[in-house]
């Protein structure tokens, strides 16, 4: 009952001074939203980047000459193929596209509709030659839809006109965004690309535990190959957000530790009648601990507040409007930036470390200097 | 006759370690009854202020010892000594020491709010407290909004909320007119009356000759100048 008494006084006494806890309030809540945006969105995007790669193959082998990737010749698949334990091998056909109307990269992929496993489209995809499939940001930036004509300069430098025959509206438009599919066959003419060579090969393995042995085989067997197994790309791709949401973390961290050393210059500070008020509750008989309390109370209040009105804020600016603000930072700065939607989830254990590295120090700052106050005999309000 | 509030040789310093340590209260002995009044009475830097924090339990001597209701509390750590000073004492402060931003009802319901009471039970003592000052009309009011006598009466008010055995009062006529001094005076006739002990530090004549005290302490630096019944 003390402690509702309590808790009772400190929310009036908060509501006293509307200005200076509505100012708190709308810093700490600001500062949260930003933190809480990162830690989402890093979580999201390495979610994103693992229900991607579910689909994708198991293992991916490139040729590299002089430490870069060089396109594969085909008949290295018959090589790779022969191991024990492969299941299948796709010599793939895909490459970048620079399309200098819209200052915009394209990633151009070569795809046979009887066996891909691209789903997630409005229309069909590409069956014959003069046929592609784009993705959302191309359509968008190119401001074309289903059943237009998109021209494309080819490696001759000569337009090459294809029919949108699909759009691509996958749940996940991490990389479908800036793609663009058409017939393997058409891809290597546009590209100027040889039959006998790939970009790269897709590697199915029946068993995953022996995913590293292939790797291994296939780097015996084609020693200037570099096979790439799911797991290194998901690994990659982990290391690339989590890079990137600490660098911003540690941005905001200092942001973090700014507002604690203004909590505590506005607490250290307290004002002549904060700390006449607090001469008064000992003089009528509260102690210390009473105090103490009371700010612990006032400290929670507004940071339990700031903390649920910053999170709720970050959850809808990620998972609802796809963190217009930072996501750009968080995926990298390609020109077409994937309109990103994903799904909502709650990480408790985030949500605790947040909570720890936000409300511990706060509530801190507002009770420690209070307690240099609280300490005072109460007789010194006797002497004002 | 055990007397209520029992002071033995008390010495009060402050900063006791530095060069200006001043010694306010200068080993004083006083026994005070239940129900009696006392005027403590001298000028200005007399150690008046002083031997009512130790009386009212507000700060502890430096040497002695100060015993309410039979119980030693000198030594008493700080929790339990303010439980002491809540339950026994109420004080009505020379500078009142209102929260101006709070209404008249909410100060008087200060003290009330480490005691764990109901919401109900607080109202209830508030408005019995107010309705002893009549200042019942008023409960609603900004402190801030009242006149001086008004603002000494929430004071007083919020000094018998939690039903004291003692009211103590530092310097009650100092801001006060004469008329609002009688007043006051018989206000606190009233309470003695009703079995309420009384400690007010005064340098007024006024109330040092005022009927209701049954014995005036005169005090001149932190010493005993006199202990006289009137």
């Amino acid at each position: 009952m003390r402690h509702v008494k309590i808790l009772e006084y400190a929310l009036a006494s908060l509501l006293r001074r509307p200005g200076k806890t509505a100012a708190i309030l709308v810093v700490y809540t600001l500062m949260i939203a930003v933190l809480a945006t990162v830690l989402l969105l890093t979580h999201a995007l390495k979610t994103e980047a693992v229900n991607l790669l579910a689909d994708g193959p198991e293992l991916v082998v490139q040729r590299t000459m002089a430490g870069r990737h060089e396109l594969v010749p085909v008949e290295a698949a018959r090589t790779v193929a022969a191991i024990p334990g492969v299941g299948s091998v796709t010599p793939r056909v895909w490459g970048y596209y620079y399309d200098s109307l819209t200052e915009a990269n394209y990633t151009l992929q070569g795809v046979d509709a009887a066996d891909s496993s691209l789903e997630l489209l409005d229309g069909r995809l590409p069956q014959a030659d003069g046929e592609c499939a784009i993705g959302a940001g191309v359509a968008a930036v190119r401001r074309v839809g289903l059943n237009d004509d998109l021209i494309l300069i080819d490696a001759n430098n000569i337009g090459a006109i294809f029919t949108i025959t699909g759009v691509f509206r996958a749940e996940s438009r991490l990389l479908t965004e800036d793609l663009l599919v058409m017939p393997t066959e058409s891809l290597r003419r546009f590209f100027g690309m040889p039959a006998y060579l790939a970009t790269d090969l897709a590697v199915s393995v029946r068993n995953p535990n022996e995913i590293n042995t292939v790797a291994n085989k296939v780097k015996r067997l084609l020693p200037d190959s570099r096979p790439i197994s799911r797991k290194e790309l998901l690994r990659t791709y982990h290391a690339v957000f989590d890079w990137r949401g600490g660098m911003l973390l540690a941005l905001f961290a200092s942001a973090l530790l700014a507002f604690c050393i203004m909590a505590w210059d506005k607490a250290t500070g307290l004002s002549a009648g904060e700390r006449r008020e607090i001469g008064i509750l000992k003089a009528v008989g509260w102690d210390t601990a009473d105090v103490l309390l009371l700010k612990a109370w006032e400290g929670l209040a507004v940071s339990l507040l700031a903390f649920l009105l910053g999170f709720a804020l970050a959850f809808g600016l990620v998972f609802w409007w796809g963190a217009p603000l930072l996501g750009g930072v968080l995926r990298g700065w390609s020109v077409l930036f994937p309109e990103l939607r994903p799904t909502p989830y709650i990480d408790l254990y985030q949500i605790a470390t947040l909570a720890f590295l936000t409300i511990v120090p706060y509530v801190a700052s507002t009770v420690i200097p209070a307690w240099r106050a609280a300490v005072t005999d109460p007789d010194e309000v006797m002497r004002q | 006759m055990t007397p209520l509030i029992s002071i033995v040789d008390a010495r009060k310093t402050y900063h006791p370690q530095r060069p200006d340590a001043v010694e306010a209260v200068a080993g004083i002995s006083l026994r005070i009854a239940a129900g009696e009044a006392v005027a403590l009475c001298g000028p200005s830097g007399s150690g008046k202020t002083s031997l009512l924090t130790l009386i009212g339990c507000m700060a502890r001597p430096t040497s002695g010892r100060v015993t309410v209701a039979g119980e030693e509390v000198s030594r008493l750590p700080e929790r339990f000594l303010t439980l002491v000073r809540r339950r026994t004492f109420g004080f009505v402060f020379q500078q009142y020491h209102l929260i101006p931003e709070l209404s008249v009802r909410d100060n008087v319901m200060l003290p009330l709010y480490p005691e764990a009471l109901g919401a109900q039970e607080m109202v209830r003592r508030a408005a019995a407290a107010l309705n002893e000052v009549e200042l019942t009309p008023l409960a609603a009011r900004r402190v801030a909004q009242l006149s001086g006598g008004e603002q000494q009466r929430v004071a007083i008010a919020r000094a018998l909320v939690n039903r004291p055995q003692v009211l103590i009062a530092d310097e009650p006529t100092a801001h006060l007119d004469s008329r609002l001094s009688v007043e006051l005076l018989d206000r606190l006739a009233a309470l003695k009356q009703a079995g309420l002990t009384l400690v007010v530090a005064t340098h007024d004549p006024l109330v040092c000759a005022h009927p209701l005290i049954d014995r005036t302490v005169r005090l001149r630096d932190g010493r005993l100048d006199g202990d006289a019944a009137t």
